[in-house]
């Protein structure tokens, strides 16, 4: 049988990752706020830096 | 047992295989064993598209998680976990998280996907994590903090139980460990995001210091909330059976000798123990059989096996639940993702110690079928037939109106199975109940 082995991650299911690891992931949540706040407030455009 | 890889694939299993990672997983015997092989041993079919072909260790039989106690698969999941954080350390991740990447030789869990291997991309959150909810963690959590045995969820659907539905079942639990994050948040995000793309977030993620640090970590948090999740059995009808039975040690090892005899007769590569109980006679049938593959319908009766066994480091018993009546069909896409017990290996020997009254009245099918059934497996048979007379038999009849079941009967027993099978011994273990070896027909 052929078969493709790529999985979507789900979105969701990625950032509930944030929540799993407990302390170690205060850091990275917290940034990921404070670029979305900036952002809110306009004081940071969209993101400079494309994905791969 | 070969699988074909595509140029992407080539260069993934490449990395693997030069890490040190890849010589210890193997040395542990924790996965398959995995070797490169030549184009040139493929059917033409395939090597047209092929970049490369590894060859596989078979295992002795294939089981799935729909058909695993809880313990199995708790043991799956922490196999799947262990994996995930070697190979992170070895700058690896594995792309996926099914339980039906795991396999067993008895008690030992064995990862046989090595197609799951993948270079790490650090900065991005593990792909597997939901599929490792709703194959593993959901189930175990259903059986642990709901007592809901997860079977028939699994083999409902291959893809597990999502999160929403898991959310339905679980959210009363919500302050038992582990429920709150990975079950009613996970569900909550999922809503949440649902619109949003995974290229975008996975930027976010990335551009806020998502890291390696934190994956060893949510393994980790993982890891320790499977280990805790602890399934208390109780006593079902069928746990204390074996010590509790109808009949006394002088007749139970007059049943062990006739059963070591028939198992030692011939060459058993593959036998079955139909309704095994507490796997009395699974292990007598392993002195000789190569695989004894011990089924019975009662989970907590196969949970309770399955963690004597694995105490016991136990290889030759592979203890699954199913019932006789109702068992595993060919699933998946056209039927043949995951295929049916009968498609998995015929046995050479088959036991139905104590069973056929179970099925013949309990279950309404007739005797007949029953043979029917059983010849069809091409096997040699050890039966045993409870009498009408039997304190067992005569319980599943009491529910019913006098009469019931008429086709369950000795003497038409003894003759239907005279139409499908030789039979070569007879011996009474009791008064009411009579022992059969026969080897099927031409």
């Amino acid at each position: 049988m052929t078969l493709f082995a790529y999985l979507d991650p789900g979105t969701g299911s990625m950032l509930v990752q944030l929540l799993v690891g407990g302390v170690a992931a205060v850091a990275v949540t917290a940034k990921l706020y404070w670029h979305r706040i900036l952002r809110l407030l306009r004081i940071r455009r969209d993101d400079p830096d494309q994905d791969r | 047992m070969y699988r074909v890889l595509s140029a992407a694939g080539l260069e993934e299993w490449e990395a693997l295989a030069q890490s040190t990672l890849w010589r210890e997983l193997q040395d542990d015997g924790v996965v398959v064993a995995t070797e490169p092989a030549q184009l040139g041993a493929l059917p033409d079919l395939l090597a047209g598209a092929a970049a490369g072909v590894l060859r596989h260790e078979r295992v002795p039989f294939v089981s799935y998680p729909y058909e695993w106690p809880f313990s199995m698969l708790k043991d799956a999941a922490l196999l799947q976990l262990a994996i995930c954080r070697r190979a992170l350390r070895a700058d690896l991740a594995l792309k996926d998280a099914t339980p039906y990447n795991v396999q067993w030789r008895g008690t030992r869990p064995v990862f046989i996907d090595v197609g799951s291997f993948e270079r790490l991309r650090p900065a991005e959150p593990w792909a597997g994590y939901r599929q490792f909810c709703m194959l593993f963690l959901y189930p175990l959590m259903l059986q642990a903090y709901k007592h809901l045995p997860f079977h028939a969820a699994l083999r409902g659907s291959l893809e597990g139980i999502p999160p929403h539905d898991a959310r339905a079942i679980l959210s009363g639990e919500r302050f038992r460990k582990g429920v709150m994050a990975n079950v009613v948040l996970h569900a909550r995000l999922e809503d949440r995001y649902a619109g949003v793309a995974g290229r975008d977030v996975r930027r976010e993620l990335k551009r806020a210091g998502f890291n390696k640090e934190l994956l060893d970590a949510n393994f980790g948090k993982l890891e320790k909330l499977v280990a805790r999740l602890e399934w208390k059995a109780g006593e079902t009808a069928w746990t204390g059976y074996g010590e509790d039975n109808s009949y006394d040690a002088a007749a139970a090892g007059r049943k062990a000798d006739f059963v070591r005899a028939a198992a030692a007769r011939r060459r058993v590569p593959l036998a079955w123990d139909l309704g095994c109980n507490d796997g009395t006679y699974s292990r007598i049938a392993a002195e000789q059989a190569e695989l004894v593959v011990a089924l019975d319908a009662d989970h907590a009766t196969v949970e309770a096996l399955y963690r004597r066994l694995r105490e016991e480091h136990r290889t030759g018993v592979l203890p699954l639940v199913m019932s006789v009546t109702d068992p595993s069909p060919d699933l998946g896409w056209r039927g043949q993702e995951r295929a049916s017990l009968e498609r998995r290996g015929s046995p050479e020997l088959v036991l139905c110690l104590a069973l056929a009254h179970h099925v013949c009245i309990a279950r309404n099918v007739p005797v007949r079928e029953l043979l029917d059934w059983l010849r069809s497996l091409d096997a040699a048979l050890v039966i045993e037939f409870p009498d009408r007379a039997d304190p067992m038999v005569a319980r599943l009849l009491s529910g019913k109106r006098d009469g019931s079941n008429p086709d369950y009967e000795k003497a038409s027993f003894e003759r239907a199975l005279e139409d499908r099978f030789a039979v070569d011994r007879v011996e009474a273990v009791t008064e009411t109940r009579t022992l059969y070896e026969a080897r099927p027909l031409a």
